[in-house]
């Protein structure tokens, strides 16, 4: 071609026709995006108007988009906006924004944020408005406030919630991690929101495009939280069980401060050495991760979740551990099939019913049973027993930690005992202090099966002896099983001048304590056995006493303080998880303000070491006297039932 | 909420993405996206035929001809099973047409086929003069011409976006600044002329030549499957140009 000039800038050929005058290849070049990128100016300032809303403040970057918080003065509402990034090829993520826009307009739920409308700029940029969320991240709401981590759980579960109503519309979020969740406070209540499902894809429907990721984008998602199937090659097929991963990692991070692999690790190690990691290595337990960290780092997380740093440990250990593990399996088929049945056994760890990541075996399975069920019991002592294996005497000691639970007054307790002769009528039962004992009370009454049903025998005690004042030097051989209670040694407690009948008795089920009620005395005992828990109950008067350090409880909420010098208890009302011990000077009002609970209950705690069920020694040649002819409402001896 | 299947016109899918599915949804929507894009695309179909040897009346007869025929229902009933690009569509439809319509050019020209589209036969043969010499096959040239109509369209719709903006006068002085290099004393310049700051003038080229590839990028889009073969085509294209 005669006459044709050549493009400055790229040296091409510059034929007469080229069009508007331009060298074609540069204008293609302009396509594949190669850019001076020295000047790249912030298209949408505070201030714009788009649409009726005018842009106040930026409050996020994502990978697609950027949010910005917006306002409309008639009416007054304010609105979070997201907008396409300039610069990026607004038809190729067009795509991927109507598909977020498509499966939010399928959900309307409460703990999701709402989409309210979508349009397009002048520029034709596209943006939809949502639901401002004026919140912050779960895990830095939950650390910021102290959240304990039973509540930190029902966040949880209210989170699962929200991901189940997407799963059932076909929607799977894909990016679940902290800063997604945004928790508000609605009335009061913390409320958690899922925001950002922007990359999510609609399981069904109908979407412009599927294959939107390069390798890049792939990590524009937190490594942390990315599920091994994302981490894959092959993107494809990521379904509701990759959420499901994702809610490990959280449930992983809100209970331990930690991610199950280290975000700046991972990234450090390379795209190929991130991938291998998530895809294969098994990450540490929670409560072994706990276990491991600095002592400084350890100790903030457990005041964190409100708990000390070894009772955390222990609370995470077991249950917890299986839940959290299931959801990080490598084999998504290994996990929990829908987000509801992780929130099932969540909520059956609340309840101490048995969780399903957790293998059934007997023991666990009773021990939550007996934990769990609440048995509206007569006025009468009952101890079921449980005619299980033929127990040798350690075995049966651990038998007796198989408590059952009491919640209410007049309720009493229940206690697993295994009397290797199966004659539970000869046995008594034994309150200790130091080295001094005293007789609680005698079998007086088998009364039927326990609520066990089946292996359990109920029988009943008599514990009238309990009114004796002196508590006497009773030599009580360990011949039999059982447990030893101590009994505080002030006689006070126990003086009792009216005429009692039987005592109510408590125990509690993987308690550490055993508390007998009556009007006016309440002498408190405990089991001395591994994780036993102290007992609530309601309490008619309560007792506000000026109390000293005392010790503590348990695994679930009941506490109590016991003054020494006053033989006198004060009643609290807290629910939170283990504390060793309170200082003295908080009043019952501080507490009751700062820990909530279901309901009113009373705890006590002691130092009360153990009970003990003692049968009479075979030396005798008289058996112990018929049990029922040492019912005697007033002055009973107990010396026919000493062994 | 506005309709989730994009009642907003920038919310639609590709008007080749609509053909390719012709089969499922009705065949209006289809015959009316692939018009468009005929439309747009006529003439490197003529000059297509033009090269393959016929002279300037039967090219406009047989394009006439050809497009005419692509846009009744049996063509849309076979389009989906391609998945290629309209532009290989469209030759390769133009191809098998010459092909197998050869003799029937006689009847054609008795005939009075109604027209679909009407082509401006002297604008297409001007353009025609214009076209490299011999060197290029058919096929090439084709190709060729696509890149060009396709860049052209893009710049008429960049001018259209900043008239309707009422920035024309920008538009027109910015313009060199698409695709050449702009010196600071240029900067300069164009900043006293436009009574901008420096800075906002450069905000400007940029936004310019940003907004140029973001509408030939859709507008590319508007011709292959899937949006993630954009890239591959402008590859593509590049390398038909490279002459």
């Amino acid at each position: 071609m005669s006459g044709s000039k050549t493009c400055p800038k790229c040296g091409a050929d510059l034929p007469p026709d080229a069009p508007g005058g331009y060298c074609a290849r540069c204008l293609l070049q302009l396509g594949l995006g190669i850019e001076n990128p020295a000047v790249v100016p912030v298209v949408e300032k505070s201030g714009d108007q788009i649409g009726r809303y005018k842009l106040i403040q930026q409050i996020g970057e994502g990978g697609m988009g950027t949010v910005w918080m917006a306002e409309q003065h008639h009416p007054y509402r304010r609105v979070a906006i997201k907008l396409v990034k300039i610069g990026l090829d607004t038809r190729q993520f067009l795509a991927r924004f109507q598909a977020e826009q498509q499966a939010l307009a399928l959900m309307d739920h409460p703990n999701i944020a709402k989409v309210y409308d979508t349009g397009a700029t002048d520029k034709g940029r596209p943006y939809f408005f949502m639901e401002l969320v004026p919140g912050i991240p779960i895990t830095t709401y939950c650390n910021r406030e102290n959240v304990a981590a039973r509540e930190r759980l029902d966040l949880l579960m209210k989170v699962c919630v929200g991901i189940q109503h997407a799963h059932e519309k076909g929607v799977i979020h894909r990016d679940i991690k902290p800063s997604n969740i945004l928790v508000t406070k609605v009335d009061g209540e913390a409320v958690p929101k899922i925001i950002d499902f922007g990359i999510a894809k609609a399981a069904q429907g109908k979407l412009v495009d599927e294959t939107l990721f390069t390798a890049i984008e792939q990590f524009l998602g937190t490594p942390a939280y990315m599920s091994p199937e994302q981490a894959g090659l092959t993107v494809s097929d990521v379904d509701v069980r990759s959420d499901i991963y994702n809610l490990g990692v959280l449930m992983y991070e809100l209970l331990t401060g930690q991610t199950p692999f280290d975000s700046k690790e991972l990234l450090a190690a390379g795209i190929e050495e991130m991938r291998r990691t998530i895809r294969e290595k098994e990450p540490a337990k929670p409560s072994t991760r706990l276990s491991k960290l600095l002592a400084g780092e350890l100790t903030t997380t457990a005041r964190q979740q409100r708990m000390e740093a070894p009772k955390l440990i222990h609370f995470l250990r077991g249950d917890l551990d299986c839940i959290a593990m299931k959801c990080l399996e490598k084999n998504r088929k290994r996990r929990y099939e829908t987000v509801n049945g992780l929130a099932m056994d969540i909520k059956s760890f609340l309840e101490y019913k048995p969780i399903v990541a957790r293998p059934p075996s007997h023991l666990y399975r009773l021990q939550k049973l007996v934990r769990r069920n609440r048995l509206p019991l007569t006025a009468a002592i009952l101890i079921a027993l449980s005619l299980l294996l033929g127990a040798y005497w350690q075995q049966t000691r651990l038998m007796l930690t198989h408590l059952y639970d009491l919640v209410r007054f007049p309720e009493v307790v229940i206690a697993e005992v295994n009397f290797r002769d199966k004659q539970p009528l000869n046995y008594s039962a034994y309150g200790y202090v130091g080295k001094q004992s005293a007789l609680i009370g005698n079998a007086v009454e088998e009364t039927g099966a326990g609520p066990a049903g089946g292996n359990a025998l109920v029988v009943k005690f008599d514990t009238s002896y309990f009114t004796k004042p002196e508590i006497g030097n009773q030599d009580v051989g360990e011949s039999g099983f059982g447990m030893v209670v101590n009994v505080p040694a002030s006689a006070d407690n126990w003086v009792n001048t009216t005429n009692l009948g039987l005592y109510k008795l408590y125990v509690t089920a993987k308690t550490t304590g055993l508390a007998v009620h009556d009007c006016d005395v309440e002498i408190q005992w405990h089991f001395l056995t591994h994780g036993i828990r102290i007992l609530t109950m309601d309490l008619a008067t309560r007792f506000t006493t000026n109390y000293q350090t005392f010790s503590y409880v348990l695994n679930d909420g009941y506490l109590d303080a016991f003054d020494g010098g006053n033989s006198q208890w004060t009643n609290f009302i807290s629910h939170f998880s283990e504390i060793n011990s309170v200082q003295c000077g908080l009043n019952a009002g501080h507490w009751r303000d700062e820990y909530r609970l279901d309901q009113p209950s009373v705890l006590y705690i002691s130092n009360v070491k153990f009970v003990r069920l003692t049968r009479p020694a075979r030396v005798k040649p008289a058996r112990s006297p018929v049990p029922s002819a040492n019912i005697h409402p007033a002055g009973a001896t107990n010396a026919s039932a000493m062994p | 909420m506005k309709d989730v299947t994009g009642k907003n016109p920038d919310f639609t899918t590709t008007n080749w993405s609509v053909v390719l599915e012709a089969g499922k949804t009705d065949y209006g929507r289809a015959a009316r996206a692939l018009e468009e894009l005929c439309v747009r695309y006529w003439y490197p179909v003529y000059a297509f035929i033009r090269r393959r040897g016929s002279d300037p009346h039967e090219a406009k007869d047989l394009t006439q001809a050809f497009f005419t025929h692509l846009l009744k229902n049996e063509t849309l009933k076979k389009v989906d099973r391609q998945k290629g690009k309209f532009r290989s569509f469209l030759l390769t439809a133009a191809t098998n047409f010459l092909t197998n319509e050869w003799d029937k050019r006689q009847s054609l020209k008795r005939g009075g086929q109604h027209q679909v589209i009407s082509l401006d036969d002297t604008a297409a043969e001007e353009l025609y003069r214009q076209e490299p010499a011999a060197a290029l096959t058919p096929e090439n040239l084709y190709d060729r011409r696509w890149a060009f109509t396709l860049l052209n369209e893009v710049l008429a719709r960049l001018k259209e976006e900043y008239v309707a903006a009422n920035k024309e006068e920008l538009f027109a002085k910015l313009q060199p600044g698409l695709v050449d290099e702009v010196s600071p004393g240029l900067y300069a310049a164009w900043a006293a002329a436009l009574n901008m700051s420096e800075g906002a003038v450069r905000v400007a080229v940029h936004r310019l030549r940003r907004r140029f590839g973001e509408l030939l990028r859709g507008e590319i889009a508007d011709t292959v499957p899937s949006p993630a073969e954009v890239d591959e085509e402008i590859r593509h294209l590049f390398a038909a140009i490279a002459s």
